[in-house]
């Protein structure tokens, strides 16, 4: 009866938790969040103690150490004699190296007879055989240190703690890009290490002047990024607008290099993409070595090269593998299915439906006797068909392995078979729109990909409503929007317009010459 | 390459004014009057074309001679800033009729060939939509567009010439000079206005395609190329229609296209043409709007020219729509403009050159009484 009570009671039931939120006040009908009043500089926490009781003491505290029990704090004698303590997070740190090269060295008894007065750096000189060691008195560093995987040890007497590199955590081997095939060249891609990433720039960029700068992204989860250029090359005020931007990034979380893209680019409502996200280490040696700048994020396997032009994001690193004839005929047919993939679609709804006199009469009676049954106007039959395709394309990605193909085939042929027998749309319009779908799959970037999806949709719509004229005009517009955007300050239809110079024009590959100039719309101090 | 904001490069600069300059000088042309009294338009264009580089090349010596870095700084040095003021605000006038002028016509041309069902108002509609986000994308955006676009003009006048080039005979062009040389001279002392403007357009921006040098360069190559298209289309317009048919006709280049018919699987080409000129008119349209409100700009010291692009769009976007609508005072006004313009245009930056000219070389010949010494002072020292 209790029970039952309880069921049809209006009323809340008493030991149902609630997590309400009303403190910052009613939200925006549209969303969005209240200003938030700046935070006050907070004061830098006190350096390091020499007393080794309060300092372990403050890093429990601080790291919560009575539950967080994976923090490790090792007690031990520092050569038989002096108080240490090592401090590690366990499984980011290699519990092997701490305890070959920290603990084992530093018990040794009389391993610090002839120390003196700076016992912490006679341990790192003499004591610890680790080839990253430092010493450090900053409290955030030594915290940072330790959340990075790194080893710490303080010893008593001793306001400076020595940060040792155990980095040991578990990570993805280096595998073959999924994303970015290629039949020729090189097949490794990025993992989500960041040491191993530019580890792997490294290998293929062999100059003094690479310099791969590691920073904190600007995050609560305080993750790290590189920004990797050459030095002796890259335009300097491109290098300081990355830095700008990146130094102006304060959110809450970086997970990945696409929350990194989002924070640092201007043109928000722009469907292109600002940067190149490349998965492939030769890709992005390939445009650092031209005077770009890249930046790889710790736990992202990618990296975002800017600036990007258009015809980057229409490139793949084979093109440049191949020789010449052949790479010319994948480049043109690239660019004329991205064509068709954006034009198409719009163009056959404005010459069918506002300028059937422009057909002849082959055309026409075909398209007019396929659509005969069809009950669907002209223009929503197309666009019903790019939604049913998207539809199946997202499907075919998210479901996992061969399933996905096995939607995107099947899904394709009985739906578009159905389709058309229930006379919802007609024969023509699905071989147009299958081939507009199957041209924006040789677009290589998939954020492009995606892109051309909102032009085609663009089109359509002015298609649809004016024919060739919102057509033409809404190529225009789109011509224009993209001809005017920048990627850090470089023109997106560079080297086109504005033409600068090249030996590789943007649709037809010219020859790989043996001159070293890198590419003239970086700018590089080479130019100068 | 430069990277500074808001500038455009040679090849830009050169593309939107040769555009502007082409689609002026090939669609706006009035053909009652143009082959009133023989098939000389090709000739006279040419020559009106070579007069517009005369005047802009005198202003382009005059600006350099007198250093100054835009078109209204020099009519300031030249005339004073309150006739400059009125002058500039000529210049900015002209370069809005043009637009005009330019919407009118294609709006026409969509109306009649394409959809006669349409009032002009609702294309109109779309053509000053299209030239408002334009313009507001700024003066990168119109020059780097038109950098992109240019070969669709190139491919949409070569292939519309191609495609009448069955019909082409040599002997329609005849009476060769008209009515006799003085008529074709008068003709090309009015088609000047179809060449200058773009060309002093350009001299307006100067700032924006990295100073003087690059703005005189433009200017004249442009003129030069617009002349020769220009002619050459209104050449092979000549040797397929007779003179008496083309005064009847409305917009020749679109004919020509319409004459041709094939078998194939597109019999219809002349439509996609016109799609391609429309966007390139569109394109010059933005160019004199930018222009204008730049001057515009220039006269009041207006820091941010946004205003005046939405403006300039609307107005011309309005006075487009007047015109079709057979408002009189406003057909007369075109009409003398159409006439007269040239002069209107030509004459203050004449005369302004020519006070420059004479005011700097003045001053000139001051500075170096001033710095060398006289003789009698020589001897004494």
């Amino acid at each position: 009866m209790g029970k039952l009570a309880d069921l049809l009671r209006f009323d809340h039931n008493e030991e149902e938790f609630e997590l309400l939120e009303t403190e910052q006040g009613e939200p925006g009908f549209f969303g969005g969040y209240p200003e938030e009043k700046k935070a006050k500089a907070a004061k830098p926490p006190p350096p390091a103690s020499s007393s080794l009781k309060i300092n372990e003491s403050r890093l429990k505290a601080d790291f919560y150490a009575e539950i967080n029990t994976d923090v490790l704090f090792r007690r031990f004698l520092l050569g038989g004699r002096i108080e240490a303590l090592v401090v590690c997070i366990n499984g980011m740190a290699s519990g092997q190296q701490i305890n070959d090269f920290i603990l084992r060295q530093g018990m040794r008894p009389g391993c610090m007879d002839g120390a003196k007065d700076e016992l912490a750096l006679y341990a790192i000189e003499h004591v610890f055989a680790q080839q990253e060691a430092k010493l450090s008195g900053d409290w955030g560093e030594i915290k940072t240190a330790i959340l990075q995987g790194q080893s710490i040890v303080m010893i008593e007497g001793e306001n400076q703690a020595v940060i040792m590199d155990t980095r040991g955590f578990e990570h993805r081997g280096v595998g073959t890009a999924e994303n970015e095939k290629v039949v020729r060249g090189p097949q490794e891609s990025f993992n989500e290490s960041i040491r191993t990433n530019v580890t792997l720039l490294r290998r293929i960029i062999q100059t003094e002047d690479f310099v791969c700068e590691f920073q904190k992204a600007g995050a609560k989860n305080n993750i790290s990024l590189v920004v990797a250029y050459r030095a002796g090359i890259v335009n300097q005020s491109l290098l300081d607008e990355v830095k700008k931007r990146l130094s102006k990034v304060d959110t809450r979380m970086i997970i990945g290099e696409g929350t990194i893209e989002q924070l640092t680019e201007r043109h928000s409502i722009f469907p292109l993409p600002q940067v190149l996200c490349t998965e492939r280490p030769d890709r992005t040696a390939a445009h650092i070595m031209q005077g770009h700048v890249a930046v790889l994020v710790e736990g992202s396997p990618a990296a975002n090269v800017m600036p990007v032009t258009l015809f980057t994001l229409m490139s793949t690193s084979e093109d440049a593998y191949m020789r010449r004839p052949l790479g010319m005929i994948l480049r043109v047919v690239r660019y004329l299915g991205a064509i068709i993939s954006i034009l198409l679609p719009g163009y056959f709804l404005a010459t069918c439906l506002h300028h059937p006199g422009m057909l002849s009469t082959e055309v026409l009676t075909t398209i007019i006797a396929s659509r005969q049954m069809v009950f669907l106007p002209f223009g929503a039959e197309v666009l019903f068909l790019l939604w049913v395709f998207q539809l199946l394309r997202e499907a075919g990605i998210r479901v996992p392995g061969s399933a996905g193909q096995a939607i995107g085939i099947i899904g394709g042929l009985i739906l578009g078979q159905a389709a058309v027998s229930a006379n919802m749309v007609s024969t023509v319009v699905l071989i147009v729109v299958a081939l507009s779908g199957l041209g924006t799959f040789t677009i290589p970037d998939y954020s492009t990909q995606i892109s051309a999806g909102y032009f085609r949709l663009g089109l359509v719509f002015a298609a649809w409503l004016s024919g060739l004229l919102g057509f033409a005009l809404g190529v225009l517009i789109i011509g224009g929007w993209i001809a005017s955007q920048k990627s850090y300050g470089v023109p997106f239809l560079a080297p086109v317009s504005p033409k600068t110079y090249t030996d590789r024009p943007g649709i037809l590959r010219g020859r790989v010459t043996s001159h070293s100039r890198a590419t003239d719309y970086t700018n590089t101090r080479e130019d100068v | 390459m430069n990277l500074k904001q808001g500038r455009i490069g040679y090849q830009e600069a050169l593309s939107v004014v040769t555009i502007a300059s082409v689609v002026s000088a090939v669609f706006t042309t009035d053909s009652e009057k143009l082959y009133a009294k023989g098939n000389s338009a090709w000739l006279s264009m040419l020559i009106s074309a070579f007069i517009a580089l005369i005047v802009f090349e005198l202003v382009v010596y005059a600006m350099r001679v007198s250093k100054t870095q835009s078109l209204y700084a020099f009519l300031c040095y030249g005339l004073g800033k309150q006739l400059a003021a009125a002058v500039a605000l000529l210049v900015s006038g002209m370069l809005l009729c043009c637009a005009v002028s330019l919407l009118a016509r294609f709006t026409l041309m969509v109306g009649r060939f394409v959809f006669p069902q349409a009032g002009e108002k609702t294309i109109l509609l779309y053509f000053m939509l299209a030239v408002l986000v334009l313009v507001y994308l700024g003066w990168e955006g119109v020059a780097r567009t038109a950098r992109l676009f240019l070969w669709l003009l190139v491919a949409a006048l070569v292939g519309a010439l191609a495609l009448a080039s069955y019909g082409y005979e040599l002997h329609r062009l005849a009476p060769f000079l008209g009515d006799g040389f003085s008529s074709m001279l008068q003709n090309a002392a009015s088609e000047v206005l179809l060449f200058l403007p773009a060309m002093v357009g350009m001299l307006i921006v100067t700032r924006g395609v990295h100073g003087m040098k690059t703005a005189g360069r433009t200017g004249y190559m442009a003129g030069l190329i617009g002349g020769i298209i220009a002619a050459l289309c209104q050449f092979c317009v000549g040797m397929t229609y007779s003179y008496q048919d083309l005064a009847q006709m409305h917009s020749p280049m679109f004919r020509l296209t319409m004459g041709f018919k094939s078998a194939g699987y597109f019999p219809r080409l002349d439509t996609l043409l016109l799609f391609g000129w429309v966007m390139s008119a569109v394109l010059a349209a933005c160019y004199y709007v930018y222009t204008a409100s730049l001057m515009y700009a220039n006269v009041f010291a207006q820091e941010d020219i946004r205003p005046n692009l939405a403006a300039f769009t609307a107005l011309a976007g309005g006075l487009a729509l007047l015109s079709h609508s057979g408002v009189a005072w406003l057909k007369a006004a075109l009409d003398f403009i159409g006439r007269q313009g040239y002069a209107l245009l030509a004459a203050p930056l004449v005369l302004c050159a020519a006070l420059t000219i004479f005011r700097a070389k003045t001053a000139d010949k001051n500075d170096k009484n001033k710095s060398e010494p006289s003789k009698e002072e020589e001897k004494e020292a």
